[in-house]
C-alpha cells in the first residue's frame, strides 16, 4: 500500500474535513475500510444528526446513540449532541440523577448551548473518551476517524480547546481540556484530513483550512484527498479530451465509413467539448493545489450507477492501490 | 373542464415577492443561483438586493463586494457594462458579516455606550458572536429584517450560509429564541446577586442556589462571572431581541417571502431536499420548490459509431477507431449520468407531489465567477 496512506493509519485520531458536498463522508468510510482491510479495527463517528455511515455500508440506520457494526472490523457511531453532553456532564457531575435534574429544568442544556467553546468541548470529549476505554470504559478501537464538520467549523472546532483554556482555569474542565489538547497535539496519535474538489471555492477554503491550521494550531495535516477527479479511470480520455473539436472533426473525416453520420459526429462532439471544458476548469483548480506543495492524492468521480456503499467500495479499492500515487511536495 | 394550473415559473416568483430565501446545503451553487435570480429580477425593473454570504473571490469582485461587508452597495456599472447587462431596475449586493451584524444589534439596543463597550470586550460575547451555533443563519435573518424594514427593496434574495444540510437554516431561529427567551435561565444570572459581582447563595431559594453551585463547579467561578456580567448587561435588550425574533418570524412566514431550494440531481442531495421540504412543512413556511443545479444536458441518441467504424486492416482506420471508440464511452458516459439523473428528478418529482414547482438547470462548461456567467444563467433561468 502506499506510503503515505500507511501513514495516516498509523494514527489513533483521523479527522476529516472538508467544504460542503466534495465527499467527506465517502472518504470518510473509504477510509474505514482501507484501515479494517489492514487488520484494524475502525470506528467512524458522526456528529450532529446526519446519519450517513449507516446507509454507506448498506445498513440500517442505527436507532438512538449505539454502537453498530457496519461491516468486519468497522463499527460507526452516530451520537446526537444530548447524548455527547450527558456523557460529558456526567463526567464531572458524577451522578446521572443530578443531571436528569438539571436537564429537566433545560438550564444546563441552555448554558453549554450558549458558549459554543463548551459545545465543540462536548464532541472532543467524547472523542477522548471513545479513545482512552480504560478511564471511560467504551469498548476499545485501534482507529477513530471523525466525519467531522465542514472547514470553517471544524477549525472552530479545532480551535475551540486553546480558546477555553484562557477562561477556564481550574476544575474538572480544565482537566478535561488538558486531556483533549494532549491528544490534538500528539502528532503521533492526531492527523487532519482535508478532502476537496478540483473547484474553485473547495480548493480556496482546502487551502486556507490547512494554512490556518498549520499557522494557529500544532496539529499533524495529512495529504490533501482531491475528490471526483474526471478523465483518470479510461486510459487514453484526458489525452482525447484535450483534443480540440477541430482538430476531431479532421480524424474522423479521414474515414470515409463515418461521412453518412455527420449528425451523430455532431453530438458525439458535443458531449466531448462538455467534458473538454469541464477538465479544463479541473486542470485549473489541480494547478492550483500543486503550486501549494501540500502533498495530495487525487481520487476518481465514480461510475453514475453506482450506489452510495459501492462508492466506497470502489474509493478504498482506489487508494489501496500501490500504483496510483501520491504527489508529494 | 380545464383546470388552472399553478403559475410556477421563476420569473413569477421573481415579480411577485418581496424576500426569496435560497436553502441548500453546501456544494450546490446557491450562490451563483441566487446571484442569477436576483440579476434576472433587477433586469426585469425590480429594485432588488442580493445577500450573499461566502461568495467566491471573483465573484464577489464582479458583484462589487471585495472592499464592503455588511453594507449593501450597487453592482458596478463597469462590471455590467463588461457584461452587456442593461437594467431597468436596481442590482445592489451585499455580503453578511455575521459578527459585526451582532455588533450592530448590540449597537442598536444597547442602553448606553459603556454598556456596549462592555459586552464588546466581555470574553463570553467575543465566543458567542463569532461562533455560536446557528448564529450565522439567524444573523442572516437579523439583517434581512434590517434590509426589508429600514429601505425600499422591491426584492431581497438571502443566499443562505454553507452547511450539511439545508435543513439547518431553518433551526436557528429556534436556536436562538430558545437562548434569548428562556426566562428562567436568566432570572438566575441576572438576579441582584450575581450583578453585584458577589456569588451571595444565601440570596436565592435553594433550587437555584444548588443549581449555581453546579454550574460554578463545572466551569470554574470565573466563567461564571464573566456570563453573569455579560447577561446582566444584555438585560436591557433581551425585550428588544424578543421582539425582533418575533418580528422576523413573521416576516419569513409572509406570503410576500417564499423559500426556494437548491439542490444536486444527486441521492444525498435529494433526500437532503426532502428532509427540507418536511421542516418547512412543520414550520408552515412558505415553500416555492425546488431547482436541481448543474443537470447534465440530454444529448440526442446516436448510432454507435465504433460499429461503424470497426477497425480494419489500415493503421491509419486503426487510430480513427480508437479514437472513436473513446468518444463513444465520453457520450456514453454522460448519456448515463442523464439516465440516474433522470430517475432521481422522477423520484423527486413524486415526492414534492404537484403544487410545488421543480426545474432544472443544466451544467454549464464554464465556472459562475463573472456576470458574464451569471447573465448565461439568467437566460437560462427565464424560460423556466
Amino acid at each position: 500500500m502506499n506510503e503515505n496512506l500507511k501513514e495516516i493509519l498509523t494514527r489513533k485520531l483521523i479527522i476529516v474535513t472538508g467544504k460542503g458536498g466534495v465527499g467527506k463522508s465517502l472518504l470518510t468510510a473509504s477510509l474505514g475500510r482501507i484501515a479494517a482491510a489492514t487488520g484494524k479495527q475502525a470506528l467512524l463517528l458522526e456528529l450532529g444528526e446526519t446519519r450517513r455511515m449507516a446507509d454507506l455500508f448498506n445498513r440500517p440506520a442505527a436507532a438512538g446513540c449505539e454502537l453498530q457494526t457496519l461491516a468486519p472490523r468497522i463499527t460507526g457511531l452516530a451520537c446526537d449532541y444530548d447524548a455527547a453532553q450527558e456523557a460529558f456532564a456526567i463526567s464531572i457531575l458524577k451522578l446521572k440523577i443530578l443531571y436528569h435534574a438539571l436537564i429537566r429544568s433545560k438550564i444546563l442544556k441552555n448554558f453549554i448551548d450558549a458558549i459554543p467553546g463548551l459545545h465543540d468541548l462536548v464532541v472532543l470529549h467524547q472523542v477522548w473518551r471513545l479513545l482512552n476505554p480504560q478511564e471511560s470504559g467504551e469498548p476499545t478501537t485501534d482507529l477513530l476517524i471523525m466525519d467531522a464538520p465542514a472547514t470553517g467549523h471544524a477549525l472552530n472546532l479545532l480551535r475551540s480547546p486553546d480558546l477555553l483554556r484562557s477562561v477556564i482555569r481550574v476544575g474538572p474542565v480544565r482537566r478535561i481540556l488538558n486531556n483533549i489538547v494532549e491528544l490534538l497535539n500528539d502528532r503521533r496519535q492526531t492527523i487532519v484530513v482535508c478532502i476537496t474538489q478540483a473547484e474553485d471555492l473547495p480548493v480556496t477554503e482546502a487551502l486556507e483550512f490547512i494554512e490556518s491550521v498549520k499557522r494557529r494550531l500544532n496539529l499533524a495535516v495529512g495529504p490533501i484527498i482531491v475528490n471526483n477527479v474526471q478523465g483518470i479511470t479510461t486510459e487514453g480520455l484526458e489525452d482525447v479530451a484535450s483534443r480540440s473539436r477541430a482538430e476531431l472533426e479532421h480524424l474522423l473525416s479521414a474515414d470515409a465509413r463515418l461521412n453518412p453520420y455527420n449528425e451523430d459526429i455532431a453530438t458525439v462532439l458535443a458531449a466531448h467539448e462538455l467534458l473538454r471544458n469541464r477538465l479544463r476548469i479541473q486542470k485549473r483548480h489541480l494547478e492550483r493545489i500543486a503550486r501549494s506543495g501540500h502533498p495530495y492524492l487525487i481520487t476518481p468521480l465514480l461510475e453514475p450507477e453506482q450506489s452510495e456503499a459501492d462508492k466506497v467500495v470502489a474509493l478504498a479499492a482506489w487508494m489501496m492501490n500501490p500504483s496510483h500515487e501520491y504527489v508529494t511536495a | 373542464m380545464a383546470t388552472a394550473t399553478r403559475n410556477n415559473s421563476l420569473i413569477e416568483l421573481l415579480t411577485t415577492k418581496k424576500v426569496i430565501i435560497c436553502c441548500g446545503s453546501g456544494g450546490v451553487g446557491k450562490t451563483s443561483l441566487s446571484a442569477a435570480l436576483a440579476l434576472l429580477a433587477a433586469m426585469h425593473g425590480r429594485q432588488t438586493l442580493i445577500m450573499t454570504i461566502d461568495p467566491a473571490r471573483r465573484l464577489a469582485s464582479a458583484l462589487g463586494l471585495s472592499a464592503l461587508t455588511n453594507r449593501q452597495s450597487p453592482v458596478p456599472e463597469e462590471e455590467l457594462q463588461k457584461a452587456g447587462i442593461a437594467l431597468s431596475g436596481v442590482f445592489h449586493a451585499m455580503m453578511l458579516d455575521a459578527k459585526r451584524t451582532w455588533d450592530e444589534l448590540v449597537a442598536r439596543y444597547a442602553p448606553s455606550d459603556s454598556v456596549r463597550d462592555k459586552i464588546y470586550n466581555n470574553e463570553i460575547y467575543k465566543n458567542i458572536s463569532g461562533a455560536l451555533s446557528g448564529s450565522q443563519e439567524y444573523m442572516a435573518l437579523e439583517k434581512l429584517y434590517e434590509m426589508a424594514t429600514v429601505y425600499t427593496y422591491d426584492l431581497i434574495i438571502v443566499d443562505t450560509p454553507p452547511s450539511q444540510n439545508a435543513i439547518d437554516f431553518l433551526k436557528a431561529p429556534v436556536k436562538m429564541s430558545a437562548f434569548v427567551g428562556n426566562s428562567r435561565f436568566f432570572q438566575i444570572f441576572l438576579s441582584p446577586g450575581m450583578r453585584a459581582g458577589k456569588l451571595s447563595w444565601k440570596m436565592f431559594s435553594s433550587g437555584s442556589a444548588s443549581l449555581l453551585k453546579i454550574l460554578e463547579k463545572i466551569t470554574g467561578a470565573e466563567m461564571i462571572r464573566d456570563i453573569a456580567e455579560f447577561f446582566s448587561n444584555f438585560e436591557d435588550m433581551i425585550a428588544g431581541f424578543g421582539h425582533r425574533a418575533q418580528a422576523i418570524d413573521d416576516l419569513i412566514h409572509s406570503p410576500a417571502c417564499s423559500f426556494v431550494l437548491i439542490a444536486a440531481p444527486e441521492g444525498p442531495s435529494i433526500k437532503d431536499a426532502l428532509v427540507f421540504k418536511q421542516k418547512l412543512d412543520e414550520l408552515g413556511l412558505p415553500f416555492w420548490g425546488v431547482i436541481l443545479n448543474r443537470v447534465m444536458p440530454r444529448l440526442p441518441k446516436t448510432a454507435d459509431l465504433r460499429l461503424i467504424a470497426a477497425p480494419e486492416l489500415s493503421d491509419q482506420s486503426h487510430q480513427a477507431s480508437k479514437l472513436v471508440d473513446l468518444l463513444m464511452k465520453i457520450y456514453e458516459l454522460q448519456q448515463r449520468k442523464v439516465t440516474v439523473e433522470e430517475r432521481q428528478i422522477a423520484e423527486l418529482r413524486n415526492r414534492l407531489g404537484q403544487t410545488l414547482a421543480l426545474k432544472t438547470i443544466p451544467l454549464l462548461p464554464v465556472e459562475v465567477n463573472e456576470l458574464t456567467v451569471v447573465k448565461r444563467l439568467t437566460e437560462l433561468i427565464e424560460q423556466l
